[in-house]
């Protein structure tokens, strides 16, 4: 039978927000089962919603560059072609339906259908048959980014009227000229400008950074790590390869594969802070922090401690290409519980002090691997000045879930496996 | 402004129509007794000065008089016909709605069909059901018609000169209660009002009311009442339903938030039906308020002249409407 199906946003993970930027499909077109139906940009990346089965787009309901919660109604499509009154009727009753909201439970763990539940009804009665609010007013509201919540209605039953509205515009400051006046500081009304929107992907980095250093207390501990024998290690295995037609392995990959072992040998490091309990995950899954000119993204090389330095360094490599051309699927983001950070690959960077990447406790920041004047003892018991290769990573740490003493003990092993880099051949 | 003088609503109309005949030999009047000034009026003294082949006496039988109206037209003349009552213009509903106001377009627009059918409506304190209706909506609903009411006699005359100059039929509804009442006329033969304008008889902020004819002055009255109570309201005098002039409504309306219509024609499907549709359409996110509408009662009219007063807009019933509007 041809009926008149919702098309909604489909659960991607732990995402909740998703801007529609990109319909690939026209109103009135056939499309297959596996076609991009459109593209959206969710907090951590841009996917292509497919079809899960064949049919026909009767109606477009979002607008390009419009943002949705998961499961909202973005379309309405059947096997073919309706009628105009059953399209109108399906709108109706869309419009009848209360919004869906998605709960997450603890765990973090989100998506499946029973853990959805439609509490909008019951939330949203009491606001809506209270008061209601004029088409006027409440295209005023939306003109200035006003929640009608905010202001006390002196209209019959507690209306929001035109004047009081226009009275909360005038009683906050700077709002002329909308949104972006209100952000450009008192003093600065004369100084040119151009105003930029934040991306959902800029407005998550910032949310979920103001949140960890307002939350977590951290601290960072540096340590020197000579990086001749590594250096040396990997370049034997380059040219092994290299000889063969193969890629070269990079010194990240190096650290990446010395920090998973480290890990294995410290997995208070590789964990997740809770009140009562701390989570120690038993697999590396490895985040790698990479710049692209959307924004930093952190994808993550799953169960990192199993592979060999020339596996990590095909993931790692993958992974950068994917970020790099905005591939990334939703998976690729997810269930990280260690992040490498290297500042150290974009400039002579001195020090790598970042911040966390929660839930994870502990973050590695890798500054530029440089060669130093170094003291060194010689045999006849002298200080000489050497010149060495030296890395000088920076371990961010929450201070909740661990003390120096994990940090310091961490950092030694992983220097460890960098001055002795001989298992990296096995 | 040019010399005024005090004239009766009707004798303006006389004005236009003796202005107007003594430059256009094309322009003739028919219609029942306005050889002797016709039921109103309207017509006093017009024979004498054109004589009976240009005023003419015609029997009582509107459907002939609008279908000789529609010939005439047709062949060049510009014929003035007196429905008498407007009620009585339904016996001529074929000639009017059909033949004046489709042939020019039936003939893409290369003939004229410059007519003007006077409809007096409305009540008069007792004149009957049949007596006192309000029709103007029906020229409405007749695409190819224009359709004027005008409320004072300056207008009166200001639209009749204008309807002798249109090419297309235009319905000239003449309010009963307004036939004698006096008003400062412009003593220049060529006093135009344009159809399709509307004019703020009383300009206000709190809401809108757009009326026209009987229903003027019982607006104006309620916004001096009101005015007390510190809403302020805007009165429009439509004067023409047919163009309306949007612009100046949606204007008003935009900036009062609020709007009314007042009319004595019955409140289903009148007139106030399509202006109420149209802001709504037009000027949603602009509204506070529902528009509401303040009509005759969906009742035929009653005899008595009480009761009849009971089914038309009182002053007290606009004054509610208003404070329903602006308060409620």
């Amino acid at each position: 039978m041809n009926e008149v199906k919702q098309l909604r946003i489909p659960h991607m993970g732990s995402v909740e927000n998703a801007r529609v930027v990109t319909w690939r499909i026209a109103e009135n077109e056939y499309f297959k089962s596996g076609d991009t139906l459109y593209e959206v940009e969710t907090d951590k990346t841009l996917t292509e919603v497919e079809a899960d089965s064949d049919g026909f787009l009767l109606k477009r309901l979002a607008e390009e560059d419009e943002d949705f919660k998961v499961g909202d109604v973005v379309g309405l499509f059947a096997d073919e072609a309706v009628s105009q009154e059953l399209l109108e009727n399906a709108l109706v009753e869309l419009r009848a339906e209360p919004p869906s909201v998605e709960t997450i439970d603890t765990a973090g763990r989100s998506g499946s259908p029973e853990n959805m539940t439609l509490e909008a009804a019951d939330d949203a009665s009491p606001v809506q048959t209270g008061v209601r609010h004029s088409p006027l007013v409440r295209k005023l509201a939306a003109e200035h980014g006003i929640d009608l919540q905010d202001i006390r209605g002196s209209g019959p039953n507690g209306r929001v009227t035109k004047e009081d509205i226009l009275a909360h515009i005038d009683s906050k400051p700077a709002v002329e000229g909308g949104e972006i006046a209100a952000i450009v500081p008192p003093g600065y009304e004369s100084v040119p400008y151009t105003a930029i929107s934040n991306s959902l992907r800029r407005q998550t980095i910032a949310r979920r950074l103001s949140a960890v250093v307002s939350e977590v207390p951290q601290l960072t501990a540096d340590m020197e790590i000579g990086m001749e024998h590594v250096i040396a290690v990997r370049n034997e295995l380059s040219r092994e390869r290299v000889e063969k037609g193969e890629s070269g392995i990079s010194v990240f990959s190096c650290i990446a594969a010395a920090v998973c072992k480290a890990l294995l040998a410290h997995p208070e490091l590789n964990a997740t802070y809770g009140e009562k309990k701390r989570i120690l995950w038993q697999a590396v899954n490895l985040g790698v922090a990479i710049d692209t000119p959307d924004g930093l993204v952190v994808p993550v090389v799953r169960g990192a401690e199993k592979l060999d330095v020339v596996e990590l360094n095909a993931e790692i490599k993958a992974l950068t290409n994917k970020a790099l051309d905005g591939k990334l699927a939703q998976a690729d983001l997810e269930g990280g519980t260690f992040t490498l950070s290297n500042p150290g690959a974009l400039g002579l960077v001195l020090r790598a002090e970042a911040i966390l990447n929660p839930p994870q406790v502990a973050l590695l920041g890798l500054p530029a691997t440089r060669q130093v004047p170094v003291a060194e003892i010689g045999d006849d018991g002298n200080y000489r000045v050497e010149v060495r290769t030296v890395l000088r990573p920076s371990l961010t740490f929450d201070h909740r879930a661990l003390d120096g003493g994990h940090v310091i003990r961490f950092l030694n092993t992983l220097s460890e496996y960098l001055v002795d880099p001989d298992w990296l051949l096995d | 402004m040019a010399d005024t003088n005090s004239v009766t609503y009707n004798a303006a109309m006389g004005q236009a129509l003796v202005s107007a005949m003594r430059k256009d030999d094309s322009i003739f009047v028919l219609g029942q007794g306005v050889a002797t000034g016709g039921w109103f009026g309207a017509e006093k003294g017009l024979a004498d000065e054109f004589g009976t082949d240009r005023v003419i006496d015609s029997n009582i039988s509107e459907a002939f008089e609008a279908g000789l109206a529609a010939g005439a037209a047709i062949a060049g003349m510009k014929p003035v016909i007196n429905m008498g009552f407007g009620d009585f213009a339904l016996i001529a509903g074929d000639e009017i709605f059909h033949k004046l106001a489709k042939w020019r377009y039936m003939h893409g627009l290369n003939v004229p069909m410059s007519a003007v059918v006077i409809f007096p409506i409305g009540t008069m304190n007792g004149a009957g059901p049949e007596h006192s209706s309000c029709t103007e909506v029906l020229g409405m609903h007749f695409p190819g018609l224009k359709v004027v009411v005008p409320s004072t006699a300056a207008d009166a005359k200001g639209l009749m000169c204008a309807a002798l100059r249109e090419p297309n039929p235009v319905l000239f509804h003449s309010v009963n209660t307004l036939s004698f009442q006096r008003g400062d006329v412009p003593a220049d033969d060529d006093y135009f009002v344009p159809i399709g304008k509307g004019c703020v008889r009383r300009a206000g902020t709190s809401a809108t009311v757009l009326t026209y004819g009987s229903m003027v002055s019982p607006s104006l009255q309620a916004a001096e009442q009101l005015a007390l109570e510190g809403i302020d309201l805007e009165v429009i005098d439509l004067r023409s339903l047919v163009p309306i002039d949007w612009p100046l409504v949606l204007e008003s309306v935009r900036r009062t938030n609020r709007a009314m219509v007042v009319h004595e024609a019955m409140k289903t499907a009148g007139p106030g039906a399509e202006i109420a549709a149209h802001i709504q359409e037009q000027a949603f996110f602009d509204l506070e308020s529902p528009v509401l509408r303040v009509a005759g009662k969906d009742v035929p009219l009653p005899q008595h002249g009480y009761l009849e007063s009971l089914c038309i807009p009182s002053t007290a019933e606009i004054v509610a409407a208003a404070r329903q509007l602006c308060l409620g």
